[in-house]
């Protein structure tokens, strides 16, 4: 095997200066972001496998005790009945050896973002009319915008206290389901789900689609980083966003090849272990006492939420 | 007694590329076979024909006897389908494909339960695959999780819980550390003991001669040139050549490879 010539002129660095870092593009943030989002599933997967009350429960008890709680969260409409709640999930969270910074955090990254914004224009006497506590902007004349009609804007008592049941039912809600998903392992939930009466097969694409799409964003991410090794970006704006624009469509083509090929890869390996139509499952989950426990203790504690919201 | 008859074997892909051009071969019960060809001369494919996942373009695979059809292994054969996929497990090349359950436990309980084997003995093996691969630590894991040496164990585990009498193992080799290579050589050494059938394609002349008697060498026309005792087809450098497996400045190291690391 003869090597070129231009194989072995190797050159020398012309700066002497290195800059190192700079502002990451939007694929690549992308990208970053959804790996990271991957290490975070994986790193949860430390409660769920640790010593801790709910992690005792049995996965199916749990899921269906966790969905009343969350349609009986859903009806109340006392503002302390509610945070009683969240103060029971906090309890819960405890036992179950969560730390308590990382659960509340958990809850509280997305609730500003999803139900603040929903809820932020309801605060205003132009959505909930009555008695003002804040005024912010006062007209001289009525103001007509579309069917509103207001003389003022401010946060009226009403709105307030709207906007905070909202807020608090959403915190509760979210504050069981992350219970529940920390406590219980991501398998153990799809199986679960069979109890509710979702087909099997529903299950397990669902579970099938969890795990290949990992697997599909590490392809991704090589082929990107595998681009950036041989690229150098000069052009931040224009041409050069638009070729990168380009170039990341043109590999959606070829992730959607590959994964096509990997589905039919999946698909054979699934016949030659016997897989025909129908797929057949063993669960090995066992009802305990601890599980009639915390049945016996969810559903008293659902009749007491209830009572003191509507009293008899 | 004979597991597989191909006679005059062609397999198109697209109807127009060949994979395998006129393939005869035959296999008895407990061989160890070596199918050996360069990278794209056909040997996955034979593999994926010999477990009933591809049917011929053209010509015949028998196998215990029957000549397998799509119709014979989907629902027309009677029970000849689930006493086939008992009979024959193929490890794939790319392990991440197998691996498709949310755990390694499931993924290793799957073949048993699709082919209705008792829940007893299904937890039996389970614990005694898992024991004898050392990978009970890895049972609540999810396989995306894995290193490429502890997938190729599931992967392993997923199709001997099923207890095949012919294994079918693709490239099993490739991608592994010389030491969980080392563990795989050993491992097969032990099935061959117990009697199985071992039918492995691969390109890695290394473990041939410790895993297989018999070669079949495919060259990159998708034909079978050479069908004898590895030892032999191994010394046969012209051959080996020919086919485009090894270089003339190759060399062959199998009594560095069988040192255990």
């Amino acid at each position: 095997m003869k090597i070129p010539d231009w194989l072995s002129d190797g050159t020398t660095c012309p700066c002497c200066a290195v800059s190192v870092g700079g502002k990451r593009n939007f694929v690549e943030k992308t990208l970053v972001e959804i790996a990271s989002m991957m290490e975070r599933s994986i790193f949860s997967e430390k409660y769920s496998s640790s010593k801790g009350f709910l992690q005792s429960i049995d996965p199916r008890v749990k899921l269906i005790t966790i969905l009343l709680l969350i349609v009986t969260t859903s009806f109340v409409t006392k503002i302390e009945i509610i945070l009683g709640i969240y103060v029971f999930t906090l309890f819960f969270a405890y036992l179950s050896k969560v730390d308590l910074f990382f659960f509340i955090k958990r809850v509280w990254l997305f609730i500003p973002i999803f139900s603040g914004i929903v809820v932020f224009p309801a605060m205003f006497n132009v959505v909930t009319p009555g008695e003002p506590l804040v005024t912010l902007v006062h007209f001289n004349s009525t103001v007509q915008l579309w069917i509103f009609q207001f003389t003022e804007i401010s946060i009226t008592k009403e709105g307030a206290l709207g906007a905070l049941l909202f807020i608090s039912r959403v915190a509760a809600s979210v504050s069981l389901i992350v219970l529940l998903t920390l406590t219980t392992r991501w398998a153990d939930i799809m199986k679960s789900l069979r109890t509710l009466g979702v087909p099997q097969i529903f299950v397990m694409v669902l579970s099938m689609t969890y795990q290949y799409i990992f697997l599909l964003v590490r392809v991704v991410q090589e082929m990107h980083l595998a681009k950036k090794s041989r690229t150098i970006k000069t052009d931040r704006t224009g041409e050069g966003i638009k070729k990168e624009q380009n170039w990341v469509a043109s590999r959606i083509g070829t992730v959607l090849m590959k994964s096509y090929k990997m589905s039919d890869e999946i698909h054979s390996a699934m016949i030659s272990r016997g897989f025909h139509d129908e797929i057949k499952s063993h669960e090995t989950f066992r009802i305990r006492n601890i599980d009639r426990i915390w049945t016996g203790f969810s559903l008293a504690f659902i009749t007491g939420v209830i009572l003191l919201n509507y009293p008899v | 007694m004979q597991l597989f008859d191909l006679k005059n074997v062609n397999y198109l892909y697209l109807n127009r590329i060949h994979a395998l051009n006129d393939i005869s071969l035959s296999i008895e019960q407990g061989e160890h076979i070596a199918i050996l060809g360069a990278n794209g001369s056909g040997k996955s494919t034979l593999l994926k024909l010999l477990d009933g996942l591809i049917f011929p373009s053209s010509g015949i695979v028998k196998a215990f006897g029957k000549t397998l059809t799509e119709n014979i292994l989907d629902g027309e054969g009677g029970d000849f389908p689930r006493f086939f996929r008992k009979k024959v497990g193929l490890i794939f090349q790319n392990s991440e494909a197998q691996l498709f359950c949310p755990t390694v436990l499931d993924e290793i309980k799957f073949g048993p339960l699709q082919l209705d084997i008792a829940k007893t003995d299904i937890n039996q093996r389970i614990n005694d695959v898992m024991g004898m691969l050392n990978i009970e630590n890895l049972k609540d894991r999810a396989p995306y999780t894995l290193s490429g040496g502890e997938k190729k164990k599931v992967a392993i585990a997923s199709v001997l819980s099923i207890n095949p009498d012919v294994l079918l193992l693709d490239e099993p080799t490739n991608g592994l550390d010389p030491r969980t290579q080392r563990w795989l050589v050993e491992l097969l050494i032990e099935l061959r003991k117990i009697g199985k059938t071992i039918i492995i394609a691969t390109h890695d002349l290394e473990i041939v001669e410790e895993v297989s008697e018999r070669a079949v060498v495919f060259n990159e026309d998708h034909r079978i040139v050479a069908d004898g005792k590895a030892k032999v087809i191994l010394n046969d450098t012209a051959l080996l050549m020919g086919v485009n497996l090894i270089h003339e400045h190759s060399h062959r190291h199998i009594e560095k490879s069988k040192l255990t690391f």
